[in-house]
C-alpha cells in the first residue's frame, strides 16, 4: 500500500478564519452605505476567490516538501490554468 | 442589504448543503424567476458556490474526507472548461443562458434522484491511524461508523472529460456543477460518495474563484449584491452542514430534485 500523507494540521483552522472574515466583510458590505460598504463588499469577494486558491498554493507546497513532486506539479498547473483565464478575460 | 438576495441565498445553501446538489443550483433559477436577468445571476451562484465551499471546508478537513490529489487532478479540467463557459457566457444571449439554465437544472434534478448509496466496504485489516489520503497516488482511507475504508479512483480520463462538462457548466450557468462532479467522482470513478461529495465541496470552490476572476474583469460583479449573497451563503452552508448529519439526505434530494425539475420547465416556458 502507498504511503499515507500527513494532514496540514493548519488548514482547518485557517479556512475557518478566512471564512468568518468573509462573512464579516461581506455582512458590513451589505448593510453599510457608501465607499466603506462597498471597501467591504470587495474585500469580502476577494476573500471568497482567495480562499480556495490559497489552499491549493498549501497543499502544493506541502506536496513539494514531501517529495510528491507529480501532484505538487499539477497543483502549480492548476493556478496557471486560472491565471490563463484571467488573462484571456482580459484580452 | 438586499434581503431577498440574503434570504434566497442562505436558503438555497443550505437546503443545497443538506442534499447534496450545492446551492447555486437553486439559487440561480430562483434569482431568474424573480426577475434578475441570468447574466446578472451567474455571478451571484458562483459567489454562493464560493462562500458555501469555504464555510464547509473546516469542517470537512477535520473529517478526513477530503482527497486534494484527486480533488486538484479533476479540477485541473474543471476549471479549464469554467474559464471556457464564463467567457462564452459573455458573448451569449439572455434566452440561450436562460435555456442552458434550464437543461443544468433538469440535469441536476435527474441526476440528484439517481444517486447511489455506499459502494465501498470497510476493511477489518485497517485502523483509524490508516484514514487519509496516500503519496503519489489517487488513493485513501476514510471512516465509515467504526470501520475504515480503502479506495482508489478508477476511470480517470473519463471522469475528468465530465468534470471539464460541469466547470463548462457552471461558467455557463452560474450553478456549481456540484451535481455533476459528485456522481462523476462516486459512479464513474469509483470514490466513495462522502469522500467524493467532500472533496467536490472543496474543488466547486476552486472553479468559483476561477469564474468569478474572469467574471470581475468583466465588470460584471454587483459588488453590494455579492455581499448579500456572501453573507446569506456562509450562514446557509454552516447550517446545512451541520444540519446534514441529522437529516437522511435521500429524501431531501428527492424533494430537491421534483423542485428543480418544475422549475426548469418554468425556464424554458418563460424563456
Amino acid at each position: 500500500m502507498s504511503e499515507l500523507d500527513t494532514p496540514i494540521r493548519a488548514l482547518p483552522p485557517l479556512m475557518l478564519a478566512a471564512t468568518i472574515a468573509a462573512f464579516v466583510f461581506a455582512t458590513v458590505g451589505a448593510v453599510v452605505d457608501g465607499r466603506a460598504g462597498t471597501v467591504a463588499a470587495g474585500l469580502a469577494v476577494s476573500t471568497i476567490v482567495a480562499i480556495p486558491l490559497l489552499r491549493v498554493v498549501i497543499v502544493g507546497v506541502h506536496w513539494l516538501r514531501i517529495g510528491d513532486r507529480r501532484f505538487a506539479v499539477v497543483a502549480a498547473v492548476l493556478l496557471a490554468v486560472v491565471g490563463l483565464g484571467a488573462i484571456l478575460a482580459v484580452l | 442589504m438586499n434581503w431577498t438576495e440574503f434570504a434566497f441565498a442562505a436558503v438555497t445553501s443550505a437546503v443545497g448543503a443538506i442534499g447534496g446538489l450545492g446551492g447555486a443550483v437553486l439559487l440561480v433559477p430562483m434569482l431568474v424567476l424573480t426577475g434578475t436577468t441570468a447574466r446578472a445571476a451567474a455571478p451571484l451562484g458562483l459567489v454562493s458556490v464560493a462562500a458555501g465551499s469555504s464555510a464547509a471546508g473546516a469542517r470537512q478537513l477535520n473529517d478526513g474526507l477530503v482527497n486534494h490529489r484527486i480533488g486538484i487532478s479533476t479540477e485541473l479540467f474543471a476549471s479549464a472548461g469554467v474559464v471556457t463557459g464564463a467567457i462564452a457566457s459573455g458573448l451569449a444571449s439572455d434566452r440561450v443562458l436562460k435555456l442552458v439554465l434550464a437543461g443544468v437544472a433538469f440535469a441536476a434534478g435527474v441526476l440528484g434522484a439517481r444517486r447511489k448509496g455506499i459502494r465501498n466496504l470497510p476493511d477489518p485489516s485497517l485502523t483509524s491511524a490508516d484514514v487519509g489520503e496516500h503519496i503519489g497516488a489517487l488513493s485513501g482511507a476514510y471512516q465509515l461508523d467504526d470501520g475504515v475504508v480503502p479506495y482508489s479512483a478508477k476511470r480517470f480520463r473519463v471522469g475528468a472529460a465530465l468534470f471539464g462538462l460541469s466547470g463548462l457548466i457552471a461558467g455557463l450557468a452560474g450553478a456549481s456543477g456540484g451535481f455533476v462532479k459528485t456522481p462523476a467522482s462516486s459512479e464513474v470513478m469509483h470514490v466513495p460518495v462522502r469522500v467524493a461529495a467532500a472533496t467536490t465541496t472543496f474543488t466547486i470552490g476552486v472553479t468559483s474563484a476561477a469564474g468569478l476572476i474572469v467574471f470581475a474583469l468583466q465588470g460584471r460583479l454587483d459588488l453590494r449584491e455579492c455581499a448579500a449573497v456572501c453573507a446569506g451563503s456562509v450562514i446557509g452552508a454552516t447550517v446545512g452542514v451541520a444540519v446534514q448529519a441529522r437529516l437522511a439526505p435521500p429524501q431531501v434530494r428527492r424533494f430537491l430534485s421534483a423542485a428543480l425539475v418544475v422549475i426548469a420547465i418554468v425556464l424554458v416556458v418563460r424563456a
